[in-house]
């Protein structure tokens, strides 16, 4: 049954997520303002192209992927300074949202009762499917 | 480096996402806590039955894969560990059913989240779907096949041990 109980929690709750939120975008666009003023984020970026250009992401895709498998919204807070085309977020957010915060969700699976390693395993592969897959179907850059 | 000029582009670019998020993300959970007040998802999860048929699953798991598809693995988890003591299910399909929702979870939330980062979210929604549904049937196939390989093996090895036996 739907009372007023159920909208006070709901807008708590929601409030819980913005303030998880808050704590991975924050430290992300932090930590991604930093490589670049310090132009290490280049650094990367150059030597992580040849690889990511397979999924149709720029090198610095690396470190997205890197900071979602700590949170997904870690992953939110890396992409937003770093000026993506639409094309490249689709791809990004897909990928993120298969296979995120791999060692916790991991955890949970295993708790649940199923084999933990399978499922981080098959996680990964359809991730790295799905960037393959999405960089030949999308048009455009 | 500039750590002042750092600092201020951290704020001004956080807080840009987080103000548009809590106009998106709150409505949504909101949303989410009716529907699970309001007893839908006993309701949906009768639709939801034909993905356990498809994958040859319980009818009892349909009520986890409702919860973890809409609202997210840790609920789904919880549900499908309180199905475990009530039904009878196999190894194999507990890791079919994890493996289906680990792929595919909290689906509305999450989509919205990255549509507001300027993702297309129907490609998104339907990319994670059909990985979903690829991938467990992969898992279900490679799994029976390996299976039948090994019973396969063992009839053939028991058929050889014999006269090895006999010998000794």
């Amino acid at each position: 049954m739907i009372t007023k109980k159920t909208f006070v929690q709901g807008i708590k709750k929601g409030i819980k997520v913005i303030v998880e939120l808050s704590k991975y975008i924050i430290p992300s666009v932090f930590a991604i303002k930093v490589l670049e003023h310090s132009g290490l984020l280049e650094r990367i970026s150059a030597f992580m192209a040849p690889y990511m250009s397979y999924i149709g992401l720029p090198g610095e895709g690396a470190l997205i992927l890197l900071f979602g498998q700590v949170s997904m919204y870690g992953a939110i807070g890396a992409m937003i300074p770093l000026g993506l085309t639409a094309k490249q977020i689709t791809i990004c957010c897909s990928m993120i949202s298969i296979c995120h915060a791999i060692i916790l969700e991991t955890a949970i699976v295993t708790k649940g009762g199923a084999n933990g390693f399978l499922n981080a395993g098959i996680r990964f592969l359809a991730a790295v499917a799905t960037g393959v897959v999405l960089n030949t179907i999308i048009p455009g850059v | 480096m500039d750590w002042m000029k750092i600092l201020l582009e951290t704020v001004e670019t956080s807080w840009n996402t987080i103000f548009k998020m809590i106009y998106i993300v709150i409505p949504i959970i909101v949303i989410i806590e009716c529907l699970k007040d309001s007893g839908w998802f006993e309701r949906i999860a009768n639709k939801t039955q034909r993905i356990t048929k498809f994958f040859k699953l319980p009818g009892e798991s349909a009520l986890g894969i409702t919860v973890g598809l809409l609202v997210g693995l840790t609920f789904g988890s919880g549900v499908i560990m309180q199905m475990k003591e009530e039904a009878n299910i196999s190894r194999m399909q507990l890791n079919t059913l994890f493996i289906f929702i680990g792929l595919c979870h909290a689906i509305i939330e999450e989509t919205i989240l990255f549509t507001t980062v300027g993702a297309y979210g129907a490609v998104l929604l339907l990319n994670r779907i059909t990985m979903a549904f690829a991938f467990t049937a992969i898992y279900i196939i490679i799994n029976t096949y390996v299976r039948n390989k090994a019973l396969g093996n063992k009839h053939f090895n028991v058929t050889k041990k014999t006269p090895l036996n006999n010998r000794g």
